[in-house]
């Protein structure tokens, strides 16, 4: 597979507006995202995910250090608006990324600004809002719609510029569990079906466990890096820097420190009834 | 103690967009629990909660603070409010004082006290919630968001109410937040002896915190029980549209496939023990 997403030595400090003092927020990052990939990003407030999330399509420039996405340097200006067009971001709060009074006009917003034809945005509005399942609220206004909805449809504004990675920072924070299963959903079709490539960025341990790739950031560092069986199974060490595992994560990690002989990084509790049964049956 | 008797609340009666959002609730809240409140979006949670420090009026029936009925002629509705504290969703937006001390005392100066008892009132709030001393003078803006949501909670505890409700108090932060605000909260109620109604989304939350938990289902009160009980009942809470605490799901499977375990498990401590007695006898 082909790296789409390319992060060296990024370092990343802003000025404390009282004092003048430089303060760093990352510390040298090397991480990569490869084409069709779907990468989540885990830390705690603060830890500088945020921050690495919006240096993957130019928001933030590196203080020091590359990101290039594409091939393209983030840092060329000249470059930002065909940046901005292949990786799309999706953030926390689904009001405050709606800006019509329609949803398929809203859809319809960024094509309408990049001076796409009229006929291509027609195509282009209606594969979007297919693609996160919306299609019959087309014509419905935004506000009357559940979060989830909401969210959707600022999912299906960014499709439609056709972009190749998709960033979501926090995107089912606001949202109720029916609401989070939803988008999630909508994540992985996007991911498996349209071959859209996903970093996404959660507080949520079961969201991240089902990417094929996590990745730990921790005081502006990477932390630990792995599939998510790998990176669940170090329990303690996630725990210390003040992060959680999934429940049934955790009683298969306390029971096989009782002498069960269950394998570490279990990740669901359909796996986590499975591995207790077949210890149960040996018996 | 907070009474509701045959409490219903409709939304725009007699409009195209009627809609009734509870019905005929009748509840008692006994003082110093820690209660839960789950349901589904759109359950009737939130409705019932503004009824319970009188921001909406109910349609129907009456609500009793420590046998004070709400909206009566001689109750001050100023006098409830200080008493039911209500902290809302993502109070953190609702802050606007210059330092996190006036933030803080900005409902304390609204009853009225002397400002040595304002004082020590905000001292008191601000350590309960966990805000250090030197975080008082700075700007509530300058915070992150766990600290802000702590501040805009230390805002209502000044009040020292006698019950508190919270609207999703950790929506939002990370798991040490989380759990930081969490046990503020169980710990603020402990030694204060107050009232807390938690409404959450989060089952493992409610299931680690409340002594007892009220699940609204279209705008009815279906479950008042222990933990244990209402995470017994999972089937009926799976048709609602809620999901069961990832461990107690995981002990149904055991108990699926023919072992005998105790229904209602929802900590990992316990299902610990239990799966352990399964192997060891």
């Amino acid at each position: 597979m082909d790296t789409i997403v390319k992060v060296e030595n990024l370092k990343f400090s802003y000025k404390d507006e009282e004092t003048g003092e430089e303060i760093p927020v990352l510390k040298g990052i090397d991480f990569s995202v490869k084409k069709g990939e779907f990468v989540a990003v885990l830390g705690h407030n603060g830890s500088g995910k945020s921050t690495l999330a919006k240096h993957l399509n130019a928001i933030n420039i590196p203080t020091d250090g590359k990101v290039t996405v594409c091939g393209m340097d983030t840092a060329e200006e000249d470059l930002l608006y065909l940046i901005r067009q292949k990786v799309g971001m999706v953030f926390q709060n689904p009001d405050n990324q709606l800006v019509a009074s329609i949803v398929e006009e809203d859809v319809a917003f960024a094509p309408e600004n990049l001076g796409v034809p009229r006929e291509e945005i027609r195509k282009r509005v209606d594969y979007a809002l297919e693609a996160v399942n919306m299609s019959e609220f087309a014509h419905h206004a935004p506000h009357m719609l559940s979060g989830g909805q909401k969210q959707r449809v600022a999912i299906a504004g960014v499709l439609a510029m056709k972009p190749e990675v998709l960033v979501f920072d926090e995107p089912t924070a606001m949202l109720d569990p029916i609401g989070r299963k939803e988008i999630l959903k909508t994540i992985k079709t996007l991911n498996k079906e349209e071959n859209v490539t996903i970093v996404l960025i959660t507080h949520y341990m079961d969201e991240a466990a089902q990417a094929d790739r996590i990745v730990v950031i921790d005081h502006g560092k990477i932390h630990l890096e792995g599939k998510p069986k790998e990176v669940f199974s170090q329990v303690k060490e996630l725990k210390k820097i003040g992060l959680d595992v999934p429940q049934a994560t955790y009683l298969a990690y306390k029971l096989s420190e009782c002498g069960f002989n269950i394998p570490k990084g279990v990740l669901t509790t359909s796996e986590c009834s499975e591995e207790i049964l077949k210890c149960l049956e040996d018996e | 103690m907070i009474k509701l008797e045959n409490v219903s609340y409709t939304y725009m009666p007699g409009g195209p967009f009627e809609k009734t959002a509870v019905h005929n609730i009748d509840l008692t809240v006994p003082d110093g629990q820690f209660i839960g409140l789950i349901g589904h979006t759109g359950s009737g949670k939130s409705t019932l909660i503004q009824l319970m420090n009188g921001l909406l009026k109910p349609t129907e029936g009456r609500i009793l603070i420590d046998g004070q009925e709400l909206f009566s002629k001689d109750v001050k509705m100023r006098d409830i409010r200080f008493k039911v504290g209500l902290v809302m969703q993502y109070p953190e937006y609702q802050l606007f004082e210059e330092t996190v001390e006036k933030e803080i005392a900005y409902g304390p100066s609204n009853m009225g006290l002397s400002e040595d008892e304002i004082k020590s009132r905000i001292c008191y709030a601000a350590d309960l919630v966990g805000i250090p001393d030197e975080m008082l003078k700075k700007s509530p803006f300058e915070l992150s968001g766990g600290q802000k949501r702590r501040v805009a909670i230390a805002g209502i505890v000044a009040m020292q109410p006698t019950t508190l409700i919270l609207d999703e108090p950790t929506a939002g932060l990370d798991p040490k937040g989380r759990e930081e605000i969490l046990f503020k909260i169980k710990d603020l109620q402990r030694r204060m002896n107050i009232t807390v109604i938690l409404v959450s989304h989060s089952m493992e939350d409610i299931a680690q915190m409340a002594d007892r938990i009220l699940v609204m289902n279209k705008g009815e009160l279906s479950m008042n029980e222990t933990p244990q009980q209402v995470f017994a009942r999972g089937d009926e809470l799976a048709k609602m549209g809620l999901d069961l605490p990832q461990i107690t799901k995981i002990c149904n499977d055991l108990i699926k496939a023919g072992y005998p375990i105790r229904k209602g498990i929802y900590t990992v401590s316990e299902a610990v023990e239990e799966i352990k007695r399964l192997k060891f006898v």
